[in-house]
């Protein structure tokens, strides 16, 4: 067990700066994800944390300990790769043991330990079998396997599962969760994949152009995200942003979206709060597919739209709409039934709006 | 013209990739075929292009056997993984490369049609650079491009073609991609492993698991009426529960046994899926049919919480039952933790019912 520390980290590669000033505290017993698009720092962040990259500047604390000139050994991290590197020649049991077996343990106890890790892992069915005669899955198991018997403070994986098949990914997800939930030790795990980092993470690391964008929990990511790239890398259907200028006319406050061709009231003290935050009152509005509500008529400030797309899901449908130029996704009920071509009434409610500056992407009423 | 697939094997040294499949896609129809990796889908397309020869079976376009026709006077027009695009030609000259060399067009019309393409693709910035400039993503979408760039190929086969972009762009590309071919009215087949991306895009979906097809239907038949059960355990987020059941029949009370939990079967019901016939057999149920409670209420069994995971709409709870993991739809409102021990009710009436043997579905 273990909690993490980062200060001010920075790494180069050459002149190019991989990981610009990261902070960040890992709880003692946490779920990190960290998640990021390909090139973006995560892995080179982790790497440092493992003692597997020196780090240019900045401090690392593994429990209070400064780690910056331990070697990846001295840490007491064990890692899991998306490649597991398993021993062709050992048994699924000896590859398991194996990180014991180099130790001076007592054959007993390493048997008592690995014997754990396989009812947790579930590879009963296996233990005597050879890697090449097992599939993916269980490969990667094993794997895991093998980090959990060196019981470390600290479990670093990288990407372990993106390359396998959805319903392998779908499946080994609750099973990393539920194995770090058992365990109690704390995890950092580092994927490209949103849905991987929203549904396994206690809290979500988003990281892009080698910089820590937002570090909070589901909620707070999905909710109230930092800036422009967070909101549209996280969140399936991808949220919609669109340009709009704050106005204000005897008194009365407007949002209006010129590309659209819609003027907004605003009424809400939120929305008011952001207007007198905004210097240019040129803003980007986020709004997220499953907020934006779609009616068959016209109602209270909702405005007409041309259904451009319609995709039929298990639970819900997403329509794609046209107004001019501009694209929205909605979310609807399996029961609002439209077709390509018609006229819907689209209606964004006030209190899920979210405010951007449109020059920097800043959420307006998170950053001050 | 509609095409048509008549037992068609196809057959590598170590894999029998395609085993006897048979099925129509008719003109202007957008064919999705969806499956596992290993599935086949790949070798499917690559006989219909004419890249993969058939080891048995014929493939027929209109009236003619395309089996027998070179590659290249298919005029099919496609983008699979790893198909090259030409290095020493600019990205723009890569995308107009099929219309100068298949269709006459003004040089007016040709800048039209790649901006429009490119602008589709969110690629029109890259027009001037060369391909090893690229990212793998960017590669692929120039690829996606070249393909559907023709006005009218007698067909489009699209493999995977948006599997490495990120997942908005991927989500935002269903819809624009779709009507795109649409408008061309280009018979189409295009295959993907992800069941969200075939019921989005799909005029009908064929199903392919180890090079069998298991199923070939609209979006709602492949949904709500599963052919097989492999079809019910790959469809949905998570996809249906699909467990081993034993049938205990006591004066003509039926119950579903499994791992010591018994779920009750309305005898009517049983009837009329004439379920006595069988002593063993595969049921199916859906993660959103389950609802989870302390108390022992309706029709269910007793469960542990093995872990629960959060998602943006909802939780994904799975229960142990025995050696059994079912997965459970619930709502982020429903506070539960590992270990914890509960009670699942299931709405039997949903239930779906599969042959132990075929795996197919029946009654």
């Amino acid at each position: 067990m273990a909690e993490i520390v980062l200060k001010n980290i920075c790494k180069f590669f050459g002149d190019v700066q991989a990981c610009k000033d990261i902070d960040m505290i890992i709880k003692d017993g946490e779920f990190l994800s960290i998640l990021g698009p390909s090139g973006c720092g995560k892995s080179t962040t982790m790497r440092m944390i493992a003692g597997l990259e020196t780090i240019s500047s900045g401090e690392i604390y593994i429990d209070g300990r400064l780690v910056n000139d331990l070697s990846p050994k001295q840490r007491n991290i064990a890692m899991v790769f998306e490649n597991y590197a398993l021993y062709p020649h050992m048994t699924v049991f000896e590859n398991i043991a194996f990180p014991l077996t180099m130790s001076k343990m007592k054959h007993s106890e390493i048997r008592e330990k690995v014997n754990n890790a396989i009812d947790m892992l579930r590879l009963h069915d296996v233990v005597d079998s050879y890697p090449a005669t097992i599939s993916d899955g269980q490969k990667q198991r094993v794997g895991i396997g093998r980090a959990i018997v060196r019981e470390p403070d600290l479990f670093l994986f990288d990407e372990p599962i993106s390359h396998l098949d959805i319903m392998l990914r779908q499946d080994m997800r609750k099973e990393i969760v539920r194995l770090q939930r058992e365990l109690g030790t704390t995890m950092i795990y580092v994927t490209h994949d949103q849905l991987e980092a929203l549904t396994m993470g206690d809290r979500i690391a988003v990281m892009n152009d080698s910089y820590l964008q937002q570090l909070g929990t589901r909620s707070e990511i999905l909710e109230n995200p930092s800036n422009t790239f967070v909101a549209s890398f996280v969140g399936e259907p991808p949220i919609n942003l669109i340009s709009a200028e704050f106005a204000e006319e005897e008194g009365n406050k407007f949002l209006i979206f010129d590309e659209l061709s819609i003027t907004l009231p605003l009424d809400e003290n939120r929305s008011k709060d952001a207007f007198a935050r905004s210097e240019n009152k040129a803003v980007t509005i986020g709004i997220r597919p499953q907020f934006s509500e779609a009616y068959l008529e016209e109602t209270e400030k909702s405005f007409p739209a041309e259904v451009h797309f319609v995709e039929f899901l298990d639970e819900y449908n997403v329509l794609t709409v046209t107004i001019g130029d501009t694209r929205l996704m909605l979310e609807t009920d399996k029961s609002f039934i439209t077709e390509i071509g018609k006229t819907i009434w689209v209606k964004f409610p006030e209190n899920k709006m979210l405010f951007f500056n449109r020059e920097n992407g800043t959420n307006i009423l998170k950053s001050a | 013209m509609e095409l048509k697939v008549n037992n068609l094997h196809k057959k590598y040294p170590e894999v029998e990739a395609l085993k006897d499949v048979s099925f129509k896609c008719e003109s202007g129809e957008f064919l999705v075929v969806l499956g596992p990796p290993g599935a086949g889908k790949t070798s499917l397309l690559k006989t219909v292009a004419g890249l993969e020869e058939v080891t048995e079976g014929e493939i027929y376009y209109g009236d003619q056997l395309f089996t027998e026709v070179e590659p290249q006077d298919r005029d099919a027009s496609m983008a699979f993984e790893g198909y090259a695009l030409y290095p020493h030609l600019t990205v723009y000259e890569n995308i107009a490369h099929p219309l100068r060399i298949r269709e006459s067009h003004k040089e007016e019309k040709v800048k039209q049609l790649v901006t429009e393409v490119t602008e589709m693709l969110r690629i029109e910035h890259l027009w001037e650079r060369k391909t090893d400039q690229l990212s793998g993503g960017q590669k692929q979408r120039v690829a996606l491009a070249r393909a559907l760039i023709r006005e009218k190929p007698n067909i489009l086969l699209l493999d995977e073609p948006i599997a490495h972009l990120d997942a908005s762009l991927r989500h935002w590309l269903r819809g624009e991609l779709k009507r795109y071919v649409k408008t061309k009215g280009v018979t189409t087949i295009y295959s993907t492993p992800d069941y969200q991306e075939a019921l989005a895009m799909g005029d009908r979906i064929l199903v392919l698991f180890a090079g069998e097809l298991k199923q070939l239907g609209t979006r709602e038949e492949i949904l709500y009426d599963p052919a097989s059960a492999e079809v019910a355990a790959f469809i949905g987020d998570p996809p249906t529960n699909v467990i081993e059941a034993s049938l205990v029949k006591s004066n003509g009370d039926v119950a579903l046994n499994f791992n010591g939990a018994q779920l009750q079967i309305d005898s009517e019901w049983a009837g009329k899926k004439d379920l006595y016939k069988y002593d063993q057999l595969l049921l199916g149920i859906r993660p959103s049919d389950i609802r989870i409670s302390k108390e022992r209420t309706g029709n269910g069994f007793d469960a542990v919480v093995y872990v629960s995971e959060a998602m943006q709409r909802k939780q994904v709870v799975t229960l142990q039952v025995g050696s059994n993991l079912i997965r459970v739809n619930e709502s982020n409102d429903l506070k539960v933790e590992i270990g914890d021990e509960v009670w699942a009710e299931v709405n039997v009436s949903n239930a779906i019912l599969f042959d132990p043997d075929t795996k197919k579905a029946f009654g």
